[in-house]
């Protein structure tokens, strides 16, 4: 039987890497009493799978596992397991028994993220406005490091469905994006970051915080 | 403070973010001492550290402490520090160093003495232990550079030497009861100093002859011992070990759970420090490891779990154990490595259970290339036991052999260079000696040669160490003539070795120059693209002192040495008898074989009683 788990990933551990992750999730499996389904071969494994990788640095409260366990255990029961063993940081929200499933990350189409802007200035008014302009033009232009090292420039307009920047006074204003996600088309959130450090001076730039608010995964 | 900004601008962030699984978490209002563990290097080499991890869960075993961690930071956070105003902060609460009780640092290496002091500088506490008041923190060091601590003496309040299960929470005891009584700062070290294992430098003045040498070593606080001996643990299963075992994101260098099977070695090489610091040998038994193995486990979830120790064949239940263990683990999938392991067909059979899938490279310590000079360093190891582990290894696998060598040992000639050449040669022909079809295909043998660095409590702590030129044309001889395609040679950085020297065997003078090498910007020196030769010459030169004055002379035996006021149990008469023995080129059975009389057995414990049927 597959369990479909959603999980939190909070401030204390979202500079953990998409692959760190994933060894420490497989770990704390293992500590658990579930009667876990290992894969066949000379390294046996949990099996684990993961939708939409999180960059580095991102918070979330929507992040998505499949794992396989040998026979029916009570959701509850899963979700309690596991977030005894988890560290303080990843938690188990929800858990959904399925009986077959399609990979996760190929499930995944669309996005929202929240990116919540610090500014050092008592003109929110103004960096607002400026944000709207440059969301609203017709190409958003971003430089992306190609892995070769070279520089190219992207237009990540398309990939964008809805944004908002809603000025929440006392210094912050955030940024929501509705985007499109998943392995064929995707917006990586620093993107939209790079846009808004091109548009707010350095030193009014007091920090940021990307957060994955939701994730849309076609269920059909 | 906002960290946060800072780690979106470094590599690897979760250096400095801790909250790994069985990190300990404490509620401050109940905590009455706050310590922190200091390893002077970056998170992955200090997470690798049994000592760490030995002594974190012994002191957050107490209700009244708590214990955090502190690495030294990268270079690239290193910076951003010094920019935004932010001080060296602990994992766990991120408070500053300065703020803590007490901060202890671990001297496991010379070469990370810069690091220790920039750790102090970022940390917003007072370099030198005369400068720091009442509202500092005590500053104190302990592991094994310890034992001779004076080139780095300024910089701690107080020392520990020996292992730390019961001295440190000796000392918290009494730092608590010091707080209580309110007592002025130099009280506490005067408490301590009553205490077996604390060494207390400012109570001691070291005086010197014209020449340099030391004229006398003399306390000059009634508090303060003639002579500090070191502490041991009588019974090993009778202190706790760490069996919620902090499991680190990262992918440290030692990624698994250690199990020390037991601490100390049998052995008497001449030129190792920890075969003398560490003795006696004492073992743990089955039933304790098994136990702790068994805990380990199911608190962290590991795939892997690592038998630790100088010597792992010398556990008298290692197959015991090592059977138990597998068959415990393998059907969990927990793997089982076991390092420093004399390669016989019995060890070989236990390797393939336990290394069912790849066959990575089998490890010889042979230290020297010829009989002769192996006897000198009583490395109990001949050609024909190397040769015939390489033969059984090949023939059930294995094609990777790694040899390490140590160049520049006293009495070692150009013959003793060219029986490492023959040897790698040989050990190749018993490769093509063995029918194709039944080795493994792609031969490579490594050499590695590290650089002899005589240490202090050896028998070779009297030796001179070669020069930079010397050991160049040394390693140069060895890259001419290992010209057999098979065989690749690894050498160390010379000058780094000299250095370590210096530090290793210095007194009180050097710790000018450690302060000038800082204020010069000497920092990581363990680490090759940060060590930078020139500036530490360049504060010797400042200080006006020859670091060669210390590793490149003869020391006379009867000489007055700078660590003379610190007992190991292993007494000076046997160093010199050993430093005899190894002149004539005699060899010392190891501690089970028979006594040498080394000293250790006024502990009364260990291998020293075994046979003798007593604490066992």
């Amino acid at each position: 039987m597959i369990y479909r788990m959603k999980f939190e990933k909070r401030d204390e551990v979202k500079y953990i890497g998409h692959l760190d992750t994933m060894r420490t999730f497989t770990r704390c499996i293992k500590k658990t009493n579930l009667p876990i389904k290992f894969s066949s071969g000379f390294n046996p494994r949990v099996q684990l799978a993961f939708a939409l990788p999180l960059a580095v640095g991102v918070t979330s409260e929507c992040e998505y596992f499949d794992l396989e366990l040998n026979g029916d255990v009570e959701c509850q029961e899963v979700i309690d397991e596991l977030n005894k063993n988890f560290p303080d940081g990843f938690k188990v929200l929800t858990c959904e028994k399925l009986e077959k499933a399609k990979g996760l990350m190929s499930l995944v189409t669309e996005a929202n993220y929240e990116i919540s802007i610090l500014v050092s200035t008592n003109n929110n008014e103004e960096i607002v406005a400026k944000l709207n302009e440059a969301f609203n033009k017709e190409q958003v232009l971003v430089t992306k490091q190609a892995k070769n090292g070279k520089e190219e420039e992207i237009d990540i307009k398309p990939l964008i469905i809805d944004l908002q920047v809603v000025d929440l006074n006392y210094n912050t204003i955030i940024v929501k994006v509705h985007c499109l996600a998943g392995s064929k088309n995707n917006l990586n959130p620093n993107y939209v970051v790079q846009v808004i450090k091109s548009v707010v001076p350095e030193e009014e730039l007091d920090d940021y915080n990307i957060h994955r608010k939701k994730l849309i995964l076609n269920e059909q | 403070m906002n960290i946060d900004k800072l780690l979106k601008q470094v590599e690897k962030p979760i250096r400095y973010t801790g909250e790994e699984l069985n990190m300990c978490k404490k509620d401050l209002k109940d905590i009455k001492f706050r310590y922190c563990f200091c390893f002077p290097d970056v998170y992955e080499i200090g997470m690798s550290h049994l000592g760490l991890r030995i002594l974190y869960d012994l002191y957050n075993r107490r209700n009244d402490t708590y214990c955090e961690r502190a690495f030294a930071p990268w270079v690239d956070m290193e910076k951003l520090m010094r920019e935004n105003n932010i001080k060296l902060f602990s994992l766990e609460t991120k408070t500053n160093l300065n703020e803590f009780d007490m901060i202890g640092f671990t001297l496991q290496y010379e070469m990370s003495y810069s690091n220790i002091i920039n750790m102090l500088e970022l940390g917003g506490v007072p370099l030198l232990s005369k400068d720091r008041g009442e509202n500092d923190p005590f500053v104190m060091a302990g592991g094994p550079c310890s034992y001779n601590s004076e080139p780095i003496s300024d910089f701690f309040d107080f020392i520990v030497l020996g292992e730390g299960e019961e001295l440190n929470l000796e000392v918290t005891d009494e730092w608590i009861k010091w707080k209580e009584a309110k007592e002025p700062r130099i009280k506490f070290l005067e408490r301590i100093a009553n205490i077996e294992g604390v060494y207390v430098p400012s109570f001691y003045d070291v005086s010197y002859n014209e020449d340099g040498t030391i004229k006398e070593i003399k306390p000059n606080n009634k508090n303060a011992k003639e002579i500090v001996t070191k502490r041991i643990i009588k019974d090993l299963d009778k202190v706790t070990y760490p069996e919620k075992w902090m499991v680190p994101y990262l992918s440290v260098v030692h990624d698994r759970p250690m199990l020390e099977i037991f601490r100390g070695c049998i052995r008497g090489c001449r030129f190792c420090q920890a075969g003398f610091l560490y003795r006696p040998v004492r073992e743990k038994s089955v039933e304790v490891l098994e136990e702790n193995a068994r805990n380990l486990i199911k608190n962290t979830g590991y795939e892997e779990l690592a038998l630790s120790s100088l010597s792992t064949s010398d556990y008298r239940g290692f197959f015991k154990l090592a059977d138990d263990l597998i068959c415990e683990f393998k059907p969990k999938n927990v793997n089982l490595s076991l390092p420093s392991l004399r390669i016989d067909s019995v060890s070989l059979k236990l390797l393939d259970e336990v290394n069912n899938v790849r066959k990575s490279g089998l490890t010889f310590a042979p230290e020297a290339g010829t009989q002769r000079l192996r006897d000198v360093i009583n490395k109990g190891i001949t050609e024909e036991d190397i040769l015939k582990g390489c033969e059984l290894a090949f023939r059930s696998g294995w094609n990777n052999v790694k040899l390490y060598f140590m160049i520049g040992l006293p009495t070692e000639t150009y013959d003793d260079l060219q029986g490492i050449v023959d040897l790698a040669n040989k050990i190749v022909e018993v490769y093509y000696s063995i029918p194709k079809q039944e080795r493994t295909k792609g031969l490579i043998v490594t050499v590695s040669t590290s650089t002899f660095v005589p240490k202090p409590f050896t028998p070779f702590q009297w030796c001179k160490q070669d020069d930079v030129e010397t050991i160049n044309k040394k390693q140069e001889f060895l890259k001419t003539n290992l010209t057999n395609r098979a065989i690749k040679y690894n050498w160390h950085d010379s000058k780094t070795s000299t250095l370590e020297a210096v530090l290793a065997k210095g007194d009180r003078k050097l710790n000018k120059v450690l302060l000038r090498a800082h204020e010069l910007g000497c920092n990581f020196d363990a680490w090759g693209e940060f060590f930078d030769y020139d500036k530490w010459m360049q504060a010797f030169k400042d200080c006006n002192i020859d670091p060669f004055f210390y590793s490149r002379r003869e020391i006379p035996l009867e000489e007055i040495l700078p660590w003379e006021h610190i007992n190991i149990m292993v007494s000076k008469e046997f160093f010199k008898k050993e430093f005899n023995n190894a002149m004539a080129e005699k060899v010392t059975p190891n501690c089970r074989a028979k006594c040498a009389g080394c000293g250790a057995a006024k502990f009364g414990c260990g291998v020293c009683f075994e046979t003798k049927g007593v604490c066992v």
